[in-house]
């Protein structure tokens, strides 16, 4: 039996430890609020803790992204061609890797006292696929605790596509902060659709059930401005990433959203508004409401040109492989699709409360 | 011991307020002809409904200050409700003054107190106008069912038109079924 050898670290660098393990690994927020909460200053980092954090995120960046949708094994696009299997299997080499960007929010969040009053911001940009990973994986570590609008006002986080895929209640409700935007997070989606892909790709189960709670979630909101807000910022990522997809031919990333269709009951679409708000105000909303389904138009469309590609036309695996990836929702899932889309278009497009 | 003088001001607010409301869809029409043609279809149908024609815009103005607007070339409808809400609001707003104060705070008092009576006569313009405004929107509310259905009439009887057409294209027709109820419609042609 051998025993394993201890590691001595500062404190600051214990806590920064403490922070991205339970970041990659998905703790509880409880663990680790309370030094999230004080303020500490970190003048340096030693070898060793450097060491340690690259192992962790290494290792927990590869284990959040496989428990998230890694894990399955299905039909993949590679660069050599379609391939099943889980998402290591499909790809030999891992293209994870972070930037300044990582450590400078991890430092962030151990040094500056959050939910104080005093707390300086996080300014930091995304550069590599880890990055968006850690911003992700931050906003999932505070999602719905009290520090959620803390993190989600933070301009470094809100450069991160991912963050807004994700997690766009959480960020359109700190909209007021007056902060990037989704569109400023442009240049990332298309980041993260080609260098990125592979953590798309991993984390699809999670944005799928994300995406199916954010529309039942919405469906429970009858203040028009509050719907409006949403249904624009979910409108403005999903149209970023499908504008991403289609530059790369990368539609397959786009699937968590057929996939979180497939778990919401025809009418999820509709949404009951406040009655005291004005017509135009009601319309509005309730049009951007309908953006998840007015994005899945947008594959449909897409779905019917790959049922027109033959078998001896260039592409015809990889057609393949994306027409079985989206067969449960089908011809007929993208028309209900469709149908959702219009109805909320409509003139007389719902109920009001 | 002091007595007190009584301030009273009165005032009020008379204004016209102009309230508006609307919403704007499409027409969701087939591309069965060129889009020349479907709009002449779509402006003969309008034209047949009673919709007057303004360049490409058909315009319906109904009872109660709604309006309809259809762009027959992209097929955009706009329906808006105007109405202009007369506002008459009087109040009036008291306060006392020390008899012993001196004139300088009687002034500041009258000032007070008209400030004070502005500001709620403004919330009550406002509160008025609101109702105004929501009862624009409901007689907007109130038409949009029927006009959908009316607006559902009209891409059918565009599209069944259009499908004539088309099928004229094609060869020589023999027979046409056209069924009111469920709007189908048979084309035999003979190619």
């Amino acid at each position: 039996m051998s025993v394993g050898t201890t590691t001595r670290v500062t404190p600051n660098g214990r806590d920064l430890l403490l922070v991205a393990r339970a970041v990659v690994l998905g703790s509880p927020c409880e663990a680790i609020e309370g030094v999230l909460r004080g303020a500490s200053a970190m003048t340096g980092v030693s070898p060793e803790t450097m060491r340690l954090l690259e192992e962790t995120l290494a290792h927990g960046g590869v284990r959040a992204i496989a428990r998230r949708g890694g894990w399955r094994r299905q039909p993949r696009l590679t660069p050599e061609g379609a391939r099943t299997g889980r998402l290591w299997e499909a790809r030999t080499t891992s293209p994870l890797a972070f930037s300044s960007y990582t450590f400078e929010l991890l430092r962030w969040l151990v040094t500056e006292p959050l939910g104080g009053r005093h707390v300086g911001p996080f300014r930091g940009t995304p550069r590599l696929p880890g990055d968006e990973l850690i911003a992700y994986l931050t906003c999932a570590l505070v999602e719905r605790q009290p520090l959620e609008r803390c993190i989600a006002e933070q301009p470094g986080v809100r450069r991160a596509a991912l963050a807004w895929l994700a997690f766009p209640r959480m960020l359109a409700e700190a909209a007021d902060a007056n902060e990037p935007s989704a569109e400023d997070a442009g240049p990332r989606f298309a980041a993260l659709a080609s260098e990125g892909a592979v953590v798309l790709e991993g984390l699809a189960d999670d944005l799928a059930r994300r995406a199916a709670t954010f529309e039942r979630e919405k469906q429970q909101v009858s203040s028009t401005p509050t719907v409006l807000r949403l249904g624009e910022t979910r409108g403005r990522a999903l149209g970023l990433l499908l504008d991403a997809c289609e530059a790369v031919d990368r539609w397959d990333l786009a699937t968590f959203m057929i996939d979180a269709a497939i778990q919401l009951p025809s009418g999820s679409a509709s949404v009951r508004l406040d009655a005291s708000a004005s017509l135009r105000e009601r319309s509005d909303a309730r049009r951007a409401s309908a953006a998840h389904w007015r994005c899945l138009g947008r594959l449909g469309r897409h779905h019917e040109e790959l049922r027109q590609v033959r078998h001896f036309d260039d592409g015809y695996p990889e057609a393949q492989l994306l027409l079985s990836r989206w067969e449960r929702f089908g011809s007929q899932g993208f028309s209900r699709a469709a149908e959702a889309s219009a109805a909320c278009e409509a003139l007389d497009g719902g109920d009001s409360v | 011991m002091s007595r007190a003088y009584r301030i009273a001001v009165s005032g009020s607010v008379e204004r016209i307020v102009h309230v508006d409301d609307g919403v704007c869809t499409s027409l969701e029409l087939l591309p069965i002809l060129p889009k020349e043609r479907m709009s002449e279809h779509l402006g003969a149908e309008l034209a047949r409904r009673g919709f007057v024609r303004d360049g490409n815009i058909a315009r319906r103005v109904m009872d109660d200050g709604v309006t309809v607007e259809l762009d027959v070339e992209t097929g955009t409808v706009t329906v808006r409700v105007d109405a202009d809400v007369a506002i008459d609001v009087k109040g009036e707003r008291a306060a006392s003054v020390r008899r012993d104060g001196g004139a300088e705070e009687r002034d500041t008092a009258t000032k007070r107190v008209a400030a004070e009576l502005a500001a709620s006569l403004e919330v009550e313009a406002q509160r008025r106008t609101e109702r105004g405004r929501r009862e624009a929107t409901a007689r907007l509310e109130a038409k949009l069912k029927d006009l959908k259905l009316e607006l559902d009439g009209v891409v059918n009887r565009v599209t069944a038109e259009a499908l004539k057409e088309k099928a004229r294209q094609m060869g020589e027709i023999q027979e046409i079924v056209e069924d009111a109820e469920s709007g189908a419609l048979t084309i035999k042609v003979k190619l």
